[in-house]
């Protein structure tokens, strides 16, 4: 006869325990189905984990100096703090929409795309986007281009896009250029689709407005 | 000629936006620092790690990692319970904070218990001093009690296996387990009694003491239980 105390049967279980696990893991042929497939979800967005790292590695520093710059000629209080978030802001949303990002183009249009992203956040902050404007006049493509002469003055048309505001000249960018539609430039912009109509309409009225006003200099 | 003019105004577009962004960023006289914490933010938003710091995995691999963890501690457990429930059916101890439980249930297997109590034991061995006082019987269980001059009883008690369970409390004592031959006793002492709890593969057995019984003694007295000859 022997006496001894209580067993330990938490050792007891954990002695057990570990070894039929073990056996499990090896003999379950579902969890081993379970991890290929884990393991495939994660390496089916590499490419695109690739070309976020790329955005990040090539543009990230160009991205905080034009933040910066936009935000404090904007007078606003703290701009070293709102450029960081309005590049979290411009990042994310890369991120999140970078399967629709043309990447066959060169590195500076490609910058200029992602910085102007950036310069949309950071104009967001500095002005109010919720008050719209009201459009007097709408103008068809055709009739824009029409009335735009492209072909005959092409130069002139170029430096009066570099003249208009970045609120306009960045909706017409994605627009035409990248051809993206409204809605999904509303979601990009973090705007209303009624603020993006209005101002792809305004933006053409004030190309078009800006290339008499040139033409007019000359008569 | 539309397509046409739209092509070169797209290509204006973009030529005068490229032009006016590398000329601004020429121009731009800010620096490109930022804070450790952007930098954080950054990491998590890309799914990189961008601080410079030493340890940082991808949100989302811990993500799997915590669900893959989960699936495999359930799906262990629930094969652990699997394998060993015979033995955590026939036998089961629950230990609270302040008292133990000794729980025997043959979950309906012993047959011959299924009308009751169909072999009572008696005890063969007890000691001199102590008197027959008292002995109760029937389906469900089987009691006895000895008394000696000085008052101090000796219990003992034959149950049906099924849901017998033996309450202890261990707040102010220990519960020691004592094995003879193959019975594994559980045997606690406080400060009023000794009791001592086994079973023999039939019925539920217990021996309660007003004062602490001798090893031999107590070997002598379990030894001595035998089914009592009608």
């Amino acid at each position: 006869m022997f006496k001894d105390k209580r067993k330990n049967y938490w050792a007891d279980f954990l002695a057990k325990f570990v070894p039929e696990w073990y056996n499990m893991i090896n003999n379950m042929r579902i969890m081993k189905g379970a991890f290929m497939i884990i393991y495939l979800l994660s390496v089916a967005d590499e490419s695109d984990h690739d070309k976020i790292l790329y955005v990040y590695h090539q543009f990230h520093t160009d991205m905080i100096k034009i933040a910066k710059s936009r935000l404090k000629a904007g007078n606003h209080p703290d701009y070293y703090h709102a450029a960081m978030d309005a590049v979290q802001a411009a990042l994310y949303k890369i991120t999140k929409y970078i399967n629709r990002i043309d990447f066959n183009v060169s590195e500076r249009e490609l910058r200029t795309y992602v910085t102007t992203i950036v310069v949309n956040e950071s104009v967001n902050l500095l002005y109010d986007n919720k008050r719209v404007e009201e459009i007097t006049e709408v103008i068809s493509d055709e009739d824009f281009l029409e009335r735009i002469h492209i072909v005959e003055r092409y130069q002139q048309v170029v430096s009066a896009i570099q003249a208009l505001d970045d609120r306009y000249s960045s909706v017409m960018m994605c627009y035409y250029c990248e051809e993206k539609s409204v809605k999904y430039i509303a979601k990009m912009m973090g705007l209303p689709v009624k603020t993006i109509y209005t101002r792809l309409e305004r933006g053409k009225q004030l190309l078009l407005q800006r290339l008499e006003e040139g033409d007019n200099a000359y008569v | 000629m539309s397509e046409n003019e739209k092509q070169l105004f797209a290509k204006a577009l973009r030529e005068a936006m490229v032009e006016k962004r590398t000329t601004e960023l020429e121009a731009c006289t800010e620096d490109g620092s930022c804070t450790k914490a952007h930098l954080r933010k950054i990491s998590n938003i890309i799914g990189a790690n961008v601080t410079g710091d030493r340890i940082w995995i991808r949100p989302k691999y811990v993500l799997v990692a915590i669900l893959i963890s989960a699936a495999l501690l359930l799906s262990g457990c629930s094969v652990y319970v699997m394998r060993h429930y015979s033995e955590i059916r026939d036998f089961f101890e629950e230990v609270f904070e302040k008292f133990a439980r000794v729980t025997y249930d043959d979950n309906g297997e012993l047959q011959e218990n299924m009308g009751g109590i169909s072999h009572i034991y008696e005890l063969t061995y007890i000691p001199e001093e102590y008197k027959l006082i008292k002995s109760e019987m029937n389906s469900l269980y089987v009691h006895y009690t000895w008394q000696d001059n000085q008052e101090n009883r000796i219990t003992f008690e034959q149950r049906l296996f099924d849901g017998t369970n033996f309450s202890m409390d261990v707040e102010e004592s220990e519960i020691f387990v004592v094995r003879q031959n193959d019975i594994t006793i559980y045997s606690q002492a406080s400060n009023t009694s000794y009791r001592y709890v086994w079973n023999n593969g039939k019925y539920a057995m217990s021996l309660i003491s007003t004062m602490q019984l001798s090893e031999e003694t107590l070997s002598k007295i379990i030894d001595g239980i035998v089914i009592k000859s009608a």
